[in-house]
């Protein structure tokens, strides 16, 4: 497959992962930018023995996202309305933004409430749709904790999304 | 968007996390199409923004300096190691070139008639060392 057909594959499954880990869309379509620019820098050097594209792509956009969440927390630069706006702490406590649908605002909320650990690992999940071995090669845990982190996060997504407790 | 083989991942992870309940697992399909309906929401435009970005950018280049930095820096730190101890001027001797400087040559007579006469190998304890100008100076 060449470059321009795995853009059109993944770019909004990147994107999509991106968003539900950093929360703004303008800093997911810069990382998103970088992870392709990474991806087209490298391209040469992909190797499919090692990976598919899935597990090569997301390896590159997990690695820009924790990146430039490590550089925010040590300049000190979250605004404060970042997770008001987008992962609002209590989304019952006030109507969500005007620009995004109530169910992408329940979902945000929902996101908010979960450990950065299971944003990254249901993110992962459902948009590189790896398997939890390949998973945890990625992420460096152990298989069985992977699926562990899912299982609990399946139940803290349903209990909020879906009112269906655990 | 996704290929057949990566639907029957999903699939099973909905049962496998839904303990094969059916309630549960509905609640499941549920949070999997809010996850697929957001995912799909990107801002207009997004896509085609960072594929004019793609086409624009010159080729990057294979060395990236931030990973080369570490590097560079050790090279710089053992060249910087060899050049601050590394010897400067002419080796002084240890030795006086000077052969007839006595002193430069210990006189071992008197430890040598120690050896042969099989004295104990402590002999330079104060209990054993005998001070004498004759038997230290051959005479």
């Amino acid at each position: 497959m060449d470059f321009a057909g795995i853009y059109e594959e993944f770019f909004r499954r990147i994107y999509a992962y991106i968003n539900c880990r950093v929360g703004l869309q303008a800093a997911a379509e810069d990382l998103s930018s970088l992870v392709f620019q990474k991806a087209l820098a490298r391209f040469a050097q992909y190797d499919p023995a090692r990976g598919s594209h899935a597990q090569w792509l997301f390896g590159i956009a997990r690695n820009e996202v924790n990146y430039h969440l490590r550089k925010a927390a040590i300049l000190k630069f979250i605004p404060l309305d970042l997770f008001g706006d987008i992962f609002p702490a209590d989304a019952a406590a006030g109507p969500g933004p005007a620009e995004t649908e109530a169910r992408s605002a329940a979902l945000a909320a929902a996101l908010a409430e979960l450990a950065p650990k299971e944003r990254d690992l249901i993110s992962l999940k459902f948009y590189s749709e790896m398997n939890n071995r390949e998973i945890a090669r990625l992420t460096g845990l152990g298989e069985s904790n992977v699926g562990t982190i899912l299982y609990r996060c399946m139940a803290k997504l349903r209990k909020r999304l879906t009112g269906v407790n655990i | 968007m996704k290929p057949d083989k990566e639907q029957g991942e999903l699939e099973n992870f909905i049962k496998e996390t839904s303990d094969n309940e059916p309630q549960k697992t509905a609640a499941n399909r549920e949070v999997l199409a809010r996850f697929m309906k957001a995912g799909a929401e990107i801002p207009p435009g997004a896509m085609e923004r960072v594929r004019a970005s793609l086409e624009s950018r010159p080729a990057a280049a294979p060395w990236f300096y931030r990973k080369a930095a570490p590097a560079l820096a050790l090279c710089a730190v053992a060249v910087a190691a060899v050049i601050l101890t590394r010897p400067s001027g002419e080796p002084v001797p240890l030795v006086s070139p000077d052969w007839r400087s006595y002193e430069n040559f210990p006189y071992y007579a008197a430890e040598g008639r120690l050896y042969v006469s099989g004295v104990s190998p402590d002999w330079r304890s104060a209990d054993t060392l005998v001070i004498d100008a004759a038997s230290a100076y051959g005479l």
